[in-house]
Parts: structure tokens; sequence; C-alpha cells
């Protein structure tokens, strides 16, 4: 397990491409700094991004790409908060202007609205941004992509969402979950929550979602059927929101924490059987770190 | 002479129901044959009464009789005095614990008594149907270290995950807040009765630094209310609060008589009186002078105003006097549950920015109605522009993006706030320096009507250039006359306006005038 973690924390380390390292991998590690205040993880990320910043950094215009932003978007601006290098937040503009949806004075949009993919990655990051540097405009857009997200794809028969078409009931059932609560639950962090209106939609939205993951508890609180799926990143990003939504008091704490706790224990023992890559690596790092520093609060 | 209220200990009498704060004339007072001493204001207090007794009071303007009420004082059922369950009231020991104690073990009817000292307390919860009684010299000295205090969870979802329960309010909205000095949660019939005071001791703690920055929950009121009713409150002084002085909410007959209400003219956010979805309110007699408005009516943001849709409403205020501060009477910027039926009358103004401040803005909802709002017979004297509308108000996180700002007709929906009839009669308003008024409506919901009778304006020689309204493109003026856009009907009816530099007059984007 250790040996993985250590293996993918170098390969960023040594990674100067920002294509080739996964954003879940810079978040994880920035959970795992959090969580932990070893300056190890903090080292990888500073590096690789001072590494594609002085050599490498522009845009691609390959929406391919799009997936990478978010994560890389939150950690320019955990590296602007770590270094107070201006050209982290410059970067992370450029990536915010890329995005924001873009509204006229007549509030129309004037791009395309953020589809449902460019939601899950894409929302924490636009709303951290405007809450820091802008005027908080993009926040009715996010609420809006989250509201008819949720509309569209979440079956309350099965309490999943369901956005890839291609899926059938039953399979990879998790996969959806772990990208929509991740993404609600890093933008409710993101947001100023004086704006209450559009925070409380999305916290009701999260919780619904939780519930939803009720139904597949067996007797002993346990989500069973997601610690033996072998879909490994979505089940951590599920167990990840699980813990931050506890930590950041929108889940009910006695309710909650022993389904998430008892879940990640059930889940890091069959996890320990298993080879990860860097992307189930980063993805566990989040939910480790958010794991630790619920507990740090607790105590 | 009338009485306006009665306890076991004290009464408040309205003196001279022709005065604003201070009454035309001085009167001697006597009370069971007894001289008091000269009283100047409309509306005053007796302390230090005897339960249950008859008491004949005599007023004489000069040496002739005026007029004579009697009035018994109501029975009371025991007396528990804090320093018998262990307060000091020498300003270091930690007398929370003593008074709270008294207050729960008080029976209904009782009175809990604080005698004079200094008594160092975090805040205290009140229970129904008692009195807390603050003897002279009596001063509680709320704790300056945030980590002592208790959070008021703002929303707490119920165990059934289906519904909530709201505790505490910041600024329209459900957010956690630290317990206020004096804290009721769903209690009646309580009287807290002066003359001591209630200090937030704000000045020597770290409330004020970086007061935008929520640490660990948002700042204490002084004496916060939820779910509350029949509640007075007489002859306190509150001073130096964290941030809003008296935050009553969700709560009906509420009075407050002779209060006094002291801020630092620089202090942040330092309201006087913020009632928000309250209704049933009178605020007779009370003195302002505070970093902020000196009462500003409320009623949410729209999350609160679409769920519950709560108005403030039935508010009468009279005989006050409003010193210093941004606002005299303010409506909003909160008032997504509406405001409705607010009577200012008889009061004085002084050195204020603005007389009466209306703000709103888009987003507010459709529950967000301000009407029926009436200033009579009120005295400015110094106030930089007596009246303002501000339907694009912009002191929010997002209140300056282009949805709030635009000046283009947007489309009418569920977030779209209304402001109704704002009225102005009797109104004498000397030294002013902006303008007479400055109206900003929405076009695509003008402000409804606006109507002047009987006012007098005039302006101080050198009056200084002031913003008016906190909108984007509001320049800052002077010595201008009535600026309005977007409003549909106007009516001015023997207005005077002395010293006004161009037109007295300056409409765009209105309907009907008139002008007699």
């Amino acid at each position: 397990m250790e040996e993985s973690r250590e293996a993918a924390v170098a390969a960023l380390l040594n990674s100067s491409l920002w294509e080739s390292v996964p954003g879940d991998m810079l978040k994880g590690c920035i959970a795992m700094y959090r969580a932990t205040g070893e300056e190890h993880y903090k080292t990888a990320v500073l590096l690789h991004l001072y590494s594609i910043l002085l050599t490498k950094w522009r845009l691609p215009s390959n929406h391919a790409w799009f997936s990478c932003y978010g994560g890389y978007g939150n950690a320019l601006l955990f590296a602007l908060d770590e270094t107070g290098d201006e050209r982290f937040q410059t970067a992370a503009g450029e990536i915010f202007e890329l995005f924001m949806p873009r509204i006229d004075p007549g509030d129309y949009l004037v791009r395309p609205y953020l589809d449902k993919s460019e939601v899950g990655s894409m929302a924490a990051f636009l709303t951290a941004y405007d809450t820091r540097f802008g005027k908080k405009q993009v926040y009715k857009e996010i609420a809006c992509r989250f509201s008819d997200a949720h509309r569209m794809f979440f079956v309350p028969d099965e309490g999943h969402y369901r956005i890839s078409e291609l899926r059938q009931p039953g399979e990879g059932a998790f996969s959806d979950d772990g990208v929509m609560l991740c993404a609600l639950i890093d933008t409710l962090e993101s947001m100023d929550m004086q704006i209450y209106e559009h925070w409380r939609l999305l916290a009701d939205q999260f919780l619904t979602a939780v519930q939803g993951l009720g139904r597949h508890m067996d007797r002993s609180g346990v989500l069973r059927s997601m610690v033996e799926a072998p879909d490994d990143i979505a089940s951590a990003r599920v167990l990840y929101a699980l813990h931050k939504g506890v930590r950041l008091k929108l889940l009910d704490e006695e309710k909650y924490l022993p389904i998430a706790a008892n879940t990640y224990a059930a889940w890091r023992k069959e996890l320990n059987e298993r080879t990860l890559c860097m992307n189930i690596e980063g993805v566990c790092m989040m939910a480790n770190g958010e794991m630790k520093m619920g507990e740090e609060k607790r105590k | 002479m009338k009485c306006v209220f009665l306890s076991s200990r004290s009464c408040t009498v309205l003196l001279d129901a022709e005065g604003d704060y201070y009454a035309k004339a001085p009167r001697r007072l006597f009370l069971n044959g007894e001289e008091l001493p000269v009283e100047n204001r409309s509306v005053f207090s007796l302390f230090g009464l005897w339960p249950d007794t008859a008491y004949t009071l005599e007023a004489y303007l000069g040496d002739e009789k005026e007029s004579e009420i009697t009035f018994r004082t109501e029975k009371e059922f025991c007396t528990l005095n804090v320093k018998r369950f262990g307060a000091e009231g020498d300003g270091e020991k930690d007398d929370t614990n003593p008074i709270q104690a008294a207050i729960l073990s008080c029976p209904p009817g009782g009175r809990v008594l604080i005698p004079a000292g200094d008594y160092k307390t975090g805040p205290l919860f009140l229970k129904s149907h008692i009195s807390l009684e603050f003897k002279p010299g009596a001063r509680l000295a709320l704790k300056t270290d945030r980590t002592e205090f208790p959070i008021l969870p703002g929303m707490t979802r119920t165990t059934d995950e289906e519904g909530e329960y709201l505790l505490s309010s910041w600024e329209g909205n459900p957010l956690d807040a630290f317990a206020s000095a004096l804290t009721g949660i769903g209690v009646e019939d309580v009287k807290l009765i002066g003359p001591g005071v209630v200090d937030g001791c704000a000045p020597v703690g770290d409330w004020w630094v970086n007061p935008k920055i929520k640490k660990g929950a948002y700042r204490p009121r002084l004496f916060y209310l939820k779910d509350c009713k029949d509640i007075t409150v007489q002859g306190l002084t509150f001073r130096n609060s964290p941030a809003w002085n008296l935050h009553p909410t969700f709560s009906e007959n509420l009075s407050f008589l002779n209060v006094r209400v002291e801020a630092p003219a620089v202090s942040p956010n330092t309201d006087g009186f913020d009632p928000e979805s309250c209704k049933h309110i009178r605020m007779f007699g009370t003195k302002f002078s505070v970093g902020d408005d000196c009462i500003a009516i409320k009623a949410g943001k729209i999350y609160m105003g679409m769920k519950y849709h709560v108005p403030c409403q039935d508010i009468e205020i009279a005989w006050c006097c409003m010193l210093d501060g941004h606002g005299g009477v303010t409506v909003g910027s909160e008032m997504a549950g509406g405001v409705h039926n607010v009577r200012v009358h008889h009061c004085y103004m002084r050195g204020n920015d603005r007389g009466l401040r209306i703000k709103t803005r888009r987003g507010r909802g459709k529950y967000a109605v301000i009407d029926d709002i009436l200033f009579d017979h009120v005295r400015m004297e110094g106030v930089k522009a007596p009246l303002v509308v501000n339907a694009m108000y912009y002191c929010d996180p997002d209140g300056k993006t282009d949805y709030v700002q635009s000046r283009e007709k947007q489309p009418v929906d569920d977030t779209t706030p209304t402001v109704g009839s704002i009225r102005f009669e009797h109104v004498n308003a000397t030294g002013c320096e902006a303008c007479v008024g400055y109206i900003l409506g929405l076009p695509e919901r003008p402000v409804k009507e606006i109507l002047l009778k009987d006012c007098e304006f005039s302006f101080h020689p050198d009056g200084k250039f002031m913003v008016p309204a906190m909108a984007n493109g509001v320049e800052a003026c002077q010595r201008r006359g009535l600026i309005a856009r977007f409003v549909d009907s106007i009516s001015l009816t023997n207005v005077s306006m002395e010293g006004v530099e161009g037109e007295e007059l300056d409409f765009q984007d209105c309907g009907q005038v008139e002008n007699r």
C-alpha cells in the first residue's frame, strides 16, 4: 500500500507534463499534506506545478483534457497560498476564463452551458476562483447545472446517479455517484455560504444523493456492494465525499460517520489485495486525507 | 399623559404626544406628591416602584398642572438576587453561571435582580414569564474571548432529514453565530428592565478586527430573540456590541421603551435595532448613536423569504432620537419576506447619512414587497440625504454582479422585488448636504409611489458631497433636489426646497408626476 503511494508521489515529482498527471493525484497530495503536515506531499505538488509553469505552461486547446483542469486549477490556488507566487494566480485565471460561463447584462449565456462532464470536473474550481477573485457571478450558473444534472441523472429508485448512457443498471453502479458527490462536496466547500440559496440547493442535493446510497447498506452499516465493487476509484470518491460531508457538518455525524468509517475500513482491507495505479492512488489519498482531517477535528 | 407600560417595579409614560424625542417643553413631575427631576423627553420611565402599589403622577407645565394619571403596579411573586446565587459583580470573576442559575430558577411572575456592580458574563439565555431587572449601576460586561461563547447553529436538519430547525441568523440567512449577551429562544412574557447597562466590550476584544471574516461563527449580537412573543425591554442601555445590537427574529408583540443604544460612529455593522420577520412592534422614546443603521427593518434573504415568507410588519417607531449612523430608519436590504405597515412618527434625527433608507436588489424574491412606509412629523438636522430608495443595493457578497446592477430591463420573475408606497408627511429637514432624495427603482419594476406632503428641506451652506445610494454608477452629489429613476408615480404637495443647486426635480424614466 505504502509502496504504491510513494511511487505515485515520486512519479508526480518527476513529471513535467500536466497531461501525464491526473488532477486527483494533485488533490490527493494536497489532502494528505493538509491532514498530516508532511512536507513531501506539498513539495511534490509545487515542484510539479513549477516544472510545467516554467517550461511548458499553456492551456491545451484540446478540450479532451478538461478533466485535468479542475484538479490543476485547485492545485494552482493551493500553490498560490503556499508560495504567494502570483504566476499561479495568473495560470488559474486562464483556466477560469476558459470555462467560466460568461453572462451578459441580460443574463443570457454567451458561452454554452457547462456540460454534464464539466460540472463534475470543473465546478469546484470555478466556484473557488470566483469566491476569491470574482463577483460570485458563477454561483447561479453552477447551481443551475447541478440542479439540471440531479434532475436528469439521479434515479431515486436505484439510489444512484446514472450519467453514462451506456451503463446498465448495476454495472459500475457507483462511478457516477463518486464523480457527482465529489463535485458537490468540493463545490460546497468553495462557496461563500452567505449566498445561501445556491449553497443550500447543493447541500440538499448532496444529502439526497447520500440518502440514496443508504439503499445499498447492509445490516452492519457497511455499503457492502461498494466495498466489493471492482471500481475502486468510485468507491474512494464516495468515501471521500462522505467523510468530507461529516467534517463540513453537512451530514449528521452520529448517523453517517459510522457508515463512512466502517465502509472505509472494509474497503481498505479489500484494497490491500490489489495493485493501485496513480489514478486510484490519488483518490485514495483524497479519502485518506479527508478521514484523517475529520479525526483530527473530532479530537 | 398616558401610561404605555407597567411592570411590578416600573412604568413608562407618554408625556407629550406632540413632541419628538424631546417634549415641546420640559415638565415638572410629582409622584404621589413627591417631586421628581424635571423631564424634557416625550416618553420617559419610572423605576424603583413597589409591586401592587397605587401611584398618582402629576405633570406641571410651568406652575400650571397639565395632567394627571393614576396606575397600580403589577404583583410580583418573589425576587431572586443574583448575588445569592454566587455572583460577585466585581468585574473579575466570571458571573455567567450564577446569573444563568438565577434565571433558570425563577418561577413565573418572579424577578431576577441584578444589583449595582460589574458582572463579567458570557451569553445568558432567557426564560419565560420572568422579569430581569438591572438596578442603577448594574452592568453586564460581555466576555471577549470567542472560544468561551456557545455557538447557535444556523440550520439543523430534523431527525427525519425532511425539515429544518433554525436557531441563528446572520444578515438574512440561517448561518452559525455566537450566542448573544441576552438570548431568547422560544420564550414569552419576559420583561428586561433597566436602568442598567449591557456592554458588549467590543473595543477591548477583537470582534471589530477584520469583521467581515467569519472566525468560528458570525459575531454575536447583544440581544437576540427567535420565536418569542410578549417581550418588553425598558430603560436598558446597550453599548459596544460586537455586531448588531437588538435583533429579534420571527417574534411578535415586542416593546422597546426608553432604551439607549450606543456604539462608536466607526464601529462595523453595529446597527441599533434590526427586527427581522417580526410583527407588532413598538419602539418608543429610544435614543440611538451607532456605527451603521440606527434601525433596519428586515425579513431575510431569498432562501428565508421563499421558504417562510414571513414579513416584518405593523411597526410603530415614535418619539425616538437617531444620531449619526448610515441610516435613521432603514428597510432592508434583507427583506425577502416583505416589509409592510411601518409608521415612523414624532422622531428626531441628527447627523445621519440618510433619514429614510430603503434598500433592496434583484434576487430578493417574489415575496420581497416593501409597502406602506410612512414618515410623519419627523425632524431632521444635518441629515445628508433625507430620503433614499435603492433597488440596486450592492453591499452583498454578489451585489456587484451584472444581474443586480444592470440598468437594462430584466425579465420579471420569482426573484424580482417590489417597492410600493413610500410617504413623507410633515418632515422638516434642515442642514441637508447631498440631496433631498434619491430614488432608484428597477426598470422592469419601478417604485410604485413616492408621496411628499407638507415637507420642508433646506441645505447646509457648506454641505459636502456624498454618494446617496450604494449602487454602481451613482455619483456623489451636493445640494441636489429630488432625483428619481424608474418610479411609477411621484406626488409632491406643499413641498419646499431651499438652497438647491440646479433643478429641484430631476426625474428620468418616471411615470405620473404631480407637483402642487
